[in-house]
């Protein structure tokens, strides 16, 4: 179900209005002509003018002005909701030049994504008491008031366990072992006495490749216009008749998607506008074959470190439709 | 000449036949030799192969070794079995090839063997014994069921390709928690039963109609020269009804495999289905209904009713016409062929490539889980055929009404139902031609390897085609729809119907509109924003003339004398969903909702309103309008009722809940969705509803079969329609006029259009007597 400030849900709404308009005009009209009109309530008017006989073309009946009306009042609402919908031809796939953007490479293989990162990505959960910071070759965890007692350090895969000062709150690691390496992927994960999970801090660098094959999310990062480039290819490169499939890459939430067509050099693209943290379905819409059904994943909004994720003030993405479509 | 020709044909075939055989093959056995030897001749009766210390069920991931051992007492060895000597024959003893289905399988000793085209086949040092030792490794997955095959060849190297004699073991061996029956059996077993059964009542039924018409005389000799001239004939209302028959037969069988995956639907992560099945299923499903249900009863009323209504004594070309339907009959057999082998087509009505063009052949076994199903082949063979049988009937039909209306019907003068069939067959006759030449080019990509829509070829340029066809194909069923529509609500009324001039122009302008949307099935494909534009502007206006339809519809209601019989309740009810689908038809050509919408629930509860609700339920209000026509004998109007009430109620109940699950986010052709995902409350009442749907029909079957022996017989004209079918007997007459009638003109004599002082005009003065003395 796409959230309520899409460009799909507004004009869903507006949609769903005028169709209820006609609904009503027609099919009022329909039952009270069912209803009067019947047989033995109301008898043909002008019978003997209208009179049927068989083998003979019937007389005429018709109202040349009720006939162009008839085309007319079509006429009238087609173009009005052409005027409405127009814009969002453009808006669902165009960005304002002043929007922050996050680039990444979706690639669908039969039958699961492939998220690749050409922008480096540094998150961290918002407003859960406990703050990670490192800068250069000083690491700090602030734990105060919590319950949290262990932190786990995963370097390219690598991890190394600590545990929080119980007294200070807080965990302080130094030392050129402790150098940011921004061309790593770094994650921070802190847990409590009973290893459940409070805190997260990752880094992924340029290159990161995450698959929903080994269950993996997409993180995008919120409040930045995620611009996604999707390819196909196929699952297996040894053979050269093998190019992949179509596949359609669809974020319910947004209610955006798009298709993946193999063989396509520059690929295609789709935007979509995370404003909500949250985890939200991941769907392969066109069919790709045997486990078409199979080819779902999820997508994380994430917070990025220092800014967080604002509350949501209106209709983000009417940003994009200033050329007149007023949603 | 001939013998060129003949000879091209020939190659061609011999293409066909072999070129997916075509393989390197520097070492070893290849694909065409799964026998164990280099394929020379036939399996031996005197060689058998043992296979020693396999399990009878195995454990996930274990490993099992076990002996082959190729057994033949009367072969003896070349040079009694010597390997030493300059003889290049010494040491060649026996060979094997093993293919599992799951798992692996190798040697002990890795030097014996290697791998070749998905399996293990022997290499030369292998040769000299018959015993070899081996060790099979069990998938990781013990609910499968794994099927070994194991060639043996005993060999008496010296003799050349006459000392090899081979045989085969097949071992099927289930994981521990495999079950009795692999599920996959189960519901084709159901399908295979329910379309034998389907086919067993159809001739049950023709043999009842036989003998209920003289039950004295009845022999089963008989039998067969009363259903021979069915089996041969050309005339336009034999044909007809052999049409209507085979429609309305695949409807039926459409319907079950629509039954079978609403069971597998019902409940979230079912397994009712395998997957393999699901997708061919509703692969199946779309096709049928579209091609094997929808155009063939169509078609059907088009043989059997345009030819009485423009006063034609046939259609002008009978024999094509026959030939278009026997064409029909026979490609359904090879759309079906792949289910009998349990991996019938899977690549959906839509066939978009590169899926459709990927198989084993061009992909190499291990890569064959990526491709499309064995039963594609045949399948695309079979549209092709239908795309033959299409454009000889659309020949046939223009030809007719530009040929052959009866004195007094004039292009202006054709009831309406003539002018539908006229727009629907030129559209089907103009689109046609793309699609053929996609499916064509789909063909060779798929069979001869080509590259028109795979790795360098454009495999959007086959949407492009089909969709060229497939969105003109939706108002080919759609029109002749309006038409029956037409004509049984102006009956009906008891007037004619309003603004006729309106409706014609209507009709005429979707059909040339309709040529002109296409790219709205491909709006999230990348298109160029200009052309989004563009396809969603011609979309929208489609509404126009539809629109305009929907209105006089009304207005002709409006003012009338309303007799409400069933085929009036159809009709109304098409008014109403048609409508609904209309309405919801408006959102998909909107780039920013189709978005969402493209290839999601709400897209099959669209064309479910505007196919049932739109093409069917009209078909539904014309069976019961031309029944007495047909037979002589009115349907039974308390069956028609009841079939009207719980069709209608049932077949909303269907598929308006598919509209939120759309929106919800409930991908189409989906096997199965998660219990997360939330769709489970409205998809179990949605397969609920659409059994109720699909049992209804079996009222409209027993009316159909027992209103032709007890209905209450039906005059000429039963329900007062004005249209030249009309002036004739029920059953009409073979040729269905003796005399062409002449259709007379009311305007004329009642005043219209400045022609009021004329009283009577010499034409309806002759024709009026002319007309009476068809009816006597």
């Amino acid at each position: 179900m796409p959230a309520e400030d899409t460009v799909f849900n507004v004009l869903y709404d507006k949609f769903m209005f005028w169709s209820i308009i006609v609904g009503i005009f027609t099919f009022g009209w329909m039952f009270i002509a069912m209803l009067r009109y019947r047989d033995g309530v109301e008898p043909v008017e002008n019978m003997d003018k209208y009179h049927i006989e068989v083998g003979s073309f019937p007389v005429d009946s018709h109202n040349t002005k009720l006939e162009v009306l008839f085309y007319v009042l079509p006429t009238i609402i087609v173009v009005w909701l052409t005027m409405m919908a127009l814009s969002s031809n453009t808006a669902v796939w165009t960005v304002d030049d002043d929007a922050e953007t996050f680039d990444i490479q979706v690639v669908g293989k039969q039958w699961f994504w492939e998220f690749h990162y050409t922008e480096s990505l540094t998150w961290e959960d918002p407003s859960t008491g406990i703050d990670v910071d490192w800068e250069g070759s000083m690491l700090m965890v602030h734990a105060l008031n919590t319950t949290a007692t262990n932190v786990t350090i995963a370097i390219d895969g690598v991890e190394t366990d600590y545990q929080i000062d119980a007294s200070t709150g807080m965990l302080e690691l130094t030392g050129p072992g402790f150098y940011l390496d921004v061309e790593l992927h770094s994650k921070i994960t802190v847990f409590d006495a009973d290893d459940s999970l409070l805190h997260t801090w990752e880094h992924l660098p340029v290159g990161t490749v995450l698959s929903t094959a080994g269950g993996e999310h997409l993180l995008l990062p919120c409040d930045k216009v995620a611009v996604m480039n999707l390819h196909s290819q196929p699952s297996d490169a040894s053979n050269p008749n093998y190019v992949g499939v179509q596949h359609s890459f669809w974020l319910p939430e947004w209610g955006v998607k798009e298709d993946l067509v193999p063989g396509l050099e520059a690929g295609t693209v789709m935007y979509a506008q995370p404003d909500d943290l949250g985890t939200f379905p991941i769907r392969c819409a066109e069919y790709c074959g045997l486990d078409h059904s199979k080819m779902i994943g999820q997508v994380t909004v994430v917070a990025t470190e220092g800014y967080g994720c604002e509350v949501d003030t209106g209709v983000k993405k009417s940003q994009s439709s200033s050329d007149g479509g007023g949603y | 000449m001939r013998t060129r020709a003949l000879t091209l044909v020939a190659l061609m075939l011999l293409m066909l036949a072999a070129s997916p055989q075509f393989e390197a093959m520097p070492t070893g056995i290849g694909a065409a030799g799964d026998n164990g030897c280099s394929c020379h001749g036939g399996a031996s009766g005197d060689t058998s192969v043992v296979v020693e210390g396999l399990p009878d069920t195995f454990n996930a991931s274990e490993t099992y070794p076990f002996t082959v051992t190729v057994v033949n007492d009367v072969m003896e060895l070349h040079n009694g079995g010597s390997t030493e000597g300059a003889d290049p024959w010494n040491g060649h003893a026996g060979g094997f090839r093993i293919l599992t289905s799951s798992g692996m399988v190798s040697t002990v000793n890795e030097s014996l063997s290697h791998d070749m085209d998905g399996g293990l086949t022997h290499t030369a040092e292998a040769n000299g014994v018959r015993s070899w030792d081996f060790e099979f490794v069990a998938p990781g997955d013990d609910g499968k069921v794994v099927e070994i095959t194991v060639y043996g060849n005993a060999v008496n190297g010296g003799a050349g390709s006459g000392g090899d004699y081979w045989n085969e073991a097949i071992l099927v061996i289930p994981g521990v928690n495999a079950g009795e029956i692999a599920p996959s059996a189960r519901a084709l077993v159901v399908l295979i039963t329910a379309i034998g059964l389907a086919l067993g009542l159809v001739l049950l039924g023709v043999l009842y109609v036989f003998y209920a018409r003289s039950p004295s005389t009845f022999t089963i000799e008989n039998f067969w020269s009363y259903l021979k001239p069915w089996l041969t004939t050309t005339d336009h209302k034999e044909v007809g009804i052999l049409y209507f028959l085979y429609g309305f037969i695949f409807f039926l069988v459409g319907g079950i495999l629509a039954l079978l995956f609403r069971i597998q639907l019902a409940l979230p992560e079912n397994t009712f289905l395998t997957e393999t099945e699901y997708n061919s299923f509703f692969t199946l499903h779309g096709t049928t209904m579209i091609f094997l249900a929808a155009m063939p009863m169509i078609a059907g009323f088009m043989n059997y009713v345009l030819p009485l209504q423009i006063g034609a004594k046939d259609l002008a070309f009978p024999r094509i016409n026959a030939m278009g339907l026997w064409l029909l009959v026979f490609s359904s057999p090879l759309i079906y062929a792949g289910i009998w082998s349990g991996e019938g087509a899977d690549i959906t009505w839509v066939m978009y490539p590169p899926y459709s063009s990927l198989t084993e052949a061009n992909l190499g076994a291990e890569l064959a889980q990526y491709g499309s199903n064995p039963g594609t082949t045949a399948f695309i063979s079979g549209i092709l055929m239908l795309g033959a049988s299409s454009t000889l009937g659309g020949v046939n039909f223009i030809t007719t009404v530009f040929t052959m209306r009866a004195p007094g019907v004039g292009f202006m003068k054709m009831p309406l139902f003539a002018w539908s069939v006229f727009v629907s067959v030129f559209m089907l006759y103009m689109s046609l031609p793309a699609f053929i030449i996609g499916v064509a080019f789909l063909l060779f990509d798929h069979t001869l390897g080509t590259v028109f829509f795979t790795a360098g070829g454009d495999s959007l340029l086959f949407q492009h085609l089909f969709w060229f066809f497939g969105h003109p194909e939706v108002y080919v069923v759609v029109v002749p729809a309006f038409g029956i529509v037409s004509e049984v609500l102006a009956t009906s009324a008891r007037r004619s119907i309003f603004g006729y001039k309106s409706m014609v122009f209507a009709m005429a302008g979707i059909g040339v509109v309709g040529f002109i949307v296409w790219g709205h099935h491909m709006l999230t494909s990348g298109m160029d924003p200009f052309w989004r534009a563009a396809f969603m502007i011609t979309t929208m206006a489609v509404a126009i003339p539809t629109g305009a339809k929907v209105f006089n519809w009304l207005a002709t209601i409006w003012g009338g004398s309303m007799v409400m019989r069933t085929h009036t309740l159809w009709s109304l009810g098409f008014l109403v969903t048609f409508t609904l689908g209309g309405i919801s038809g408006m959102f998909f050509p909107v780039a920013g909702l189709d978005v969402h919408f493209h290839d999601s629930y709400f897209v099959v509860a669209h064309f479910h309103y505007v196919f049932i609700g739109g093409t069917v339920f009209a078909l539904f209000s014309g069976v019961y309008y031309w029944y007495p026509k047909a037979t002589g004998r009115k349907l039974n109007e308390t069956l028609g009722l009841w079939h009207f009430l719980i069709g209608f109620a049932s077949y909303n109940a269907t598929f308006w809940p598919m509209h939120a699950l759309g929106i919800m986010g409930m991908p189409r052709r989906t096997h199965s969705y998660t219990t997360e995902s939330g769709f489970a409350e409205y998809n179990i009442a949605v397969s609920t509803f659409s059994f109720i749907f699909g049992l209804s029909q079996l009222l409209l079957v027993w009316n159909i079969i027992r209103s032709n022996r007890h209905g209450e017989p039906a005059g000429n004209d039963p329900w007062g329609g004005w249209s030249l079918e009309w002036m004739t007997t029920s059953p009409p007459p073979t040729p269905s006029f003796h005399d062409i009638p002449t259709q007379g003109d009311m305007n004329e004599l009642y005043g219209h259009h400045g022609v009021s002082d004329k009283k009577v005009s010499p034409l309806t003065k002759l024709a009026t007597p002319l007309a009476k003395g068809v009816e006597e």
